[in-house]
């Protein structure tokens, strides 16, 4: 006979006498509630870094190789289980957190929404790991940092030089500019919509009519009903969980890989910001499903024969849902340039670049005032042959691509006014 | 040894003079009042009784029953059951009548184990625990989204184990082979109007004596005690589901008493003179009995169907000969022709309904078909006793 209880099960309670309840130990509560990074050989205070994927000293260079595990899309999904949106819904409980450091024992208090906090005074890095108010709601995946800060550095420099209605002298702030890596938290939905829509669809057609004695021909539209099935699945929709980041910049900066999901470990947020989620799973889900519902709506509208409709009506029914909370990297950086701060965003795996820029407005009205001058001289020449007998036949047509001259003048500024703008308030 | 003319036997142990007999027919061995004719067998209906000496053809087992369920049918929903069982059967033979099964009518006992235990037990088992989750469903109507929110249950299987020391009381087993047979047959009896024996109990009835002993017996009782030690197990951990229950369990203190069940039988003879038995539950008068149609009066209602239609043809072609002379006639004899038809292809129904509950009256249902398998297999029924 087998050993009893087996090692990994544990006495639990038991609602009838003379029987004994055993059940699988449960998973160990996150183990330290601080974990703290310190050199092995030196004492100095270790970092992630993006470069090669582990642990660096910032003082001896010593390198502790990391634990790679990439789970991708596979990572564990959750279902929307009542317990768990109820529990989401408490929050984080206490607003600031009280934390001593390791090193050298100061007080400090932070938010509890930080994962993440370097001792202002020593310089160590410590990753917090709050209690969740359920295990399911700490962040179990992350996609870690892969563009560094030199990279940061780079790809700002070249943004901030590849238009001409940048001021020349941006470029240099490039080089001094300080990028902040923060994980920013993301929910992922997956569900599978099944949809049945109806609506009243426009057909033109033809007719054949008498109308004072005489047969003609008349366009009619022609609304008949119309209905359709789509099945869809919509994949790891990602919903931004965080307030305190601009939503705009974030929409722009997009493009995660998923793929590349690997499963929380407190070293990849060694020396990094880190934000617990402060938009709840119940709110993100709500987000999320529209999203999904406006896709599937979509879908729906295309299967119509043609695209003119009304009466448009569908139900849809979502099942398999399920979600995911993971953290995202991301750099953080602000520079002055004049009188004014500009905010700009580095998506840490990608690099993409996204931000607001300032626009030399002297140059842009500079530009857009060259570019009239073709069109006015064509114009005065015209005017001019054309008051002239001799030349009268020459100014009609040189009037009119001195006209043309003016339209694509004019598109040219308005396209150029518009981007100009969009790089000033992105 | 000495001679003895009061002779003692285990017999007397049940409190009361009673005779030992065996049938060769249902292999039935029975305690009978004394003074009952050793006739008809009690539990086939077959004339097949033959006294036993108790010292030779010693039983299975011979203790007296310390508890009986008694019998609680009043007369008249006896009487009311069996008319109503008369009534119900097809083209019902002439022998089976109330009055014919009312007068057969034999109270008999049947006997059933019960069994106390001590249970000692490791046991594992996947346990089930309900969990809701939240789903949606949307309408897009006139520009708006609405939104419903549904609740669906699904259930969380989790590994478990224990130990289990539990006693088990008073649980059935089975007394006689054919137990779960006559089970499907009259239904499960209520055990909480039980009662300790008394030796007047078999003043009027038979006693049906086991076929199994307890050792047995056990295999069976030990599959209901492990049902019950998983629906105990289930409870222990609160789940709401249980599967993938096992256990190895050691067990003593076993403790067999052999209870009384209540049982009436009775029965009636085919056209072929062959006997049919009727059951019911001496508690609460489920009856259950082989149906069996007379083909002799199928054939009755045949020809007087068949004749009619015989009638009715030729009524018609004298119409028809008469048609010749008067044509209003000859529409007449068309319907009468067709209706001869009617009527001679009904004539048929009969010999149909009758064949049809002879052929296929066991597999009506579970219990039906019990009811067949107990009669012709567990006994026999239809062989020839032995010259
Ligand atoms: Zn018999």
């Amino acid at each position: 006979m087998m050993t009893f209880p087996p090692d990994n099960y544990v006495l639990t309670e038991s609602a009838v006498s003379g029987i004994e309840v055993y059940m699988p130990r449960p998973p160990k509560e996150m183990q330290q509630e601080v974990v703290e990074f310190h050199c092995p050989q030196c004492d100095a205070t270790t970092a992630y870094s993006a470069e090669n994927g582990g642990l660096t000293c910032t003082h001896c260079g010593h390198y502790e190789a990391p634990v790679q595990e990439v789970v991708g899309k596979a990572a564990v999904e959750f279902e929307f289980t009542v317990e768990t949106i109820e529990r989401a819904a408490h929050g984080w409980g206490i607003e600031r957190k009280e934390l001593s450091c390791n090193r050298c024992g100061v007080h400090t208090t932070i938010a509890t929404d930080m994962l993440t906090h370097t001792c202002p005074f020593c310089g160590s890095n410590q990753v917090v790991q709050v209690k969740a108010p359920q295990d399911v709601l700490r962040p179990r995946f992350l996609v870690p940092f892969k563009t560094t800060e030199d990279n940061c550095r780079q790809i700002t420099a070249n943004w901030l030089q590849n238009s001409w209605m940048l001021p020349k002298d941006l470029q240099k702030l490039a080089r001094t500019a300080e990028f902040t890596p923060i994980y920013i938290p993301f929910w992922t939905f997956d569900a599978h919509a099944s949809a049945y829509w109806r609506a009243e669809v426009a057909h033109t057609k033809q007719k054949t009519v008498w109308s004072g004695g005489r047969r003609t021909t008349k366009t009619v539209t022609e609304w008949r009903w119309e209905s359709g099935n789509v099945e869809q699945f919509h994949d790891d929709l990602l919903v931004n969980g965080s307030n305190q980041i601009s939503k705009v910049l974030l929409r722009q900066m997009r493009g995660y890989d998923l793929q590349e999901l690997v499963p929380y470990d407190a070293s990849y947020l060694a020396g990094m910001q880190a934000q617990a989620y402060d938009i709840g799973l119940e709110e993100a889900w709500e987000l999320g499903r529209d999203a999904m519902r406006q896709r599937t709506k979509a879908a729906c509208r295309t299967q119509a024969t043609s695209q003119r409709m009304r009466n448009f009506s569908m139900s849809l029914d979502f099942s398999k849902e399920t979600w995911r909370y993971i953290l995202l990297p991301l750099y953080l950086a602000t520079y002055a340039y004049g009188n004014e701060r500009f905010q700009v965003m580095i998506n840490g795996q990608s690099g993409k670049i996204a931000g607001q820029r300032p626009v030399d407005w002297r140059k842009v009205i500079g530009v857009t005032a060259v570019s009239m001058l073709p069109a006015i001289l064509l114009g005065l020449l015209s005017l001019y042959l054309s008051n002239n007998v001799a030349t009268a036949d020459v100014g009609v047509p040189v009037g009119f691509v001195a006209v043309l001259a003016l339209i694509g003048a004019l598109v040219f500024i308005i396209r150029a006014v518009q981007t100009a703008l969009q790089m000033d308030d992105a | 040894m000495m001679l003895n003319t009061t002779k003692t036997t285990w017999t007397d142990t049940w409190g009361q003079p009673l005779t030992l007999a065996g049938c060769w027919q249902c292999d039935g061995v029975f305690l009978l009042p004394p003074q009952r004719p050793l006739t008809i067998c009690p539990y086939c209906g077959q004339e097949s009784l033959d006294a036993l000496d108790t010292a030779v053809d010693r039983p299975v087992y011979t203790q007296p029953p310390e508890l009986l369920l008694p019998f609680t049918i009043t007369d008249v929903n006896i009487q009311e059951n069996l008319a109503q069982f008369a009534k119900k059967t097809w083209f019902a033979p002439a022998d089976l009548s109330p009055q014919n099964l009312l007068a057969r009518l034999q109270p008999i006992y049947l006997p059933l184990w019960l069994v106390d235990a001590n249970a000692q037990a490791t046991w594992q088992a996947e346990m089930g625990y309900n969990y809701q989750v939240v789903s949606h469903k949307e309408a897009f109507q006139s520009g708006q989204w609405r939104t419903q929110e549904v609740r669906e249950t699904r259930i969380r299987w989790e590994p478990r184990l224990g130990r289990l020391n539990r006693h088990y009381d008073n649980q059935m087993a089975p007394a006689l082979e054919e137990q779960r047979l006559l089970e499907l047959a009259l239904g499960t009896y209520q055990l909480n109007g039980i009662r300790p024996y008394r030796p007047d109990d078999l003043i009027q009835a038979a006693a049906h004596l086991p076929n199994r002993p307890p050792a047995d017996a056990w295999t069976e009782a030990r599959e209901s005690l492990k049902k019950i030690a998983a629906e105990e197990c289930r409870q222990a951990a609160a789940a709401d589901h249980i599967r993938e229950f096992r256990w190895t369990a050691d067990f003593d203190a076993q403790n067999w008493t052999q209870l009384l069940l209540p049982l009436y039988t009775t029965f009636y003879h085919d056209d072929e003179s062959r006997v049919h038995m009727v059951f019911m539950n001496g508690q609460n008068g489920n009856l259950r009995g082989q149906r069996r149609a007379s083909m002799q009066k199928a054939r009755r209602w045949a020809i007087l169907i068949g004749s009619s239609a015989v009638v009715i043809f030729v009524i018609s072609l004298l119409l028809a000969l008469l048609g010749h002379f008067r044509e209003a006639m000859l529409p007449w004899a068309g319907a009468g022709l067709t209706i001869a038809l009617l009527v001679g292809v009904t004539a048929v129904l009969p010999l149909l309904a009758a064949w049809y509950v002879n052929r296929f009256g066991h597999f009506y249902d579970d219990g039906q078909q019990a009811l067949a398998e107990l009669t012709n297999v567990a006994w026999k029924a239809g062989e020839q006793p032995p010259v």
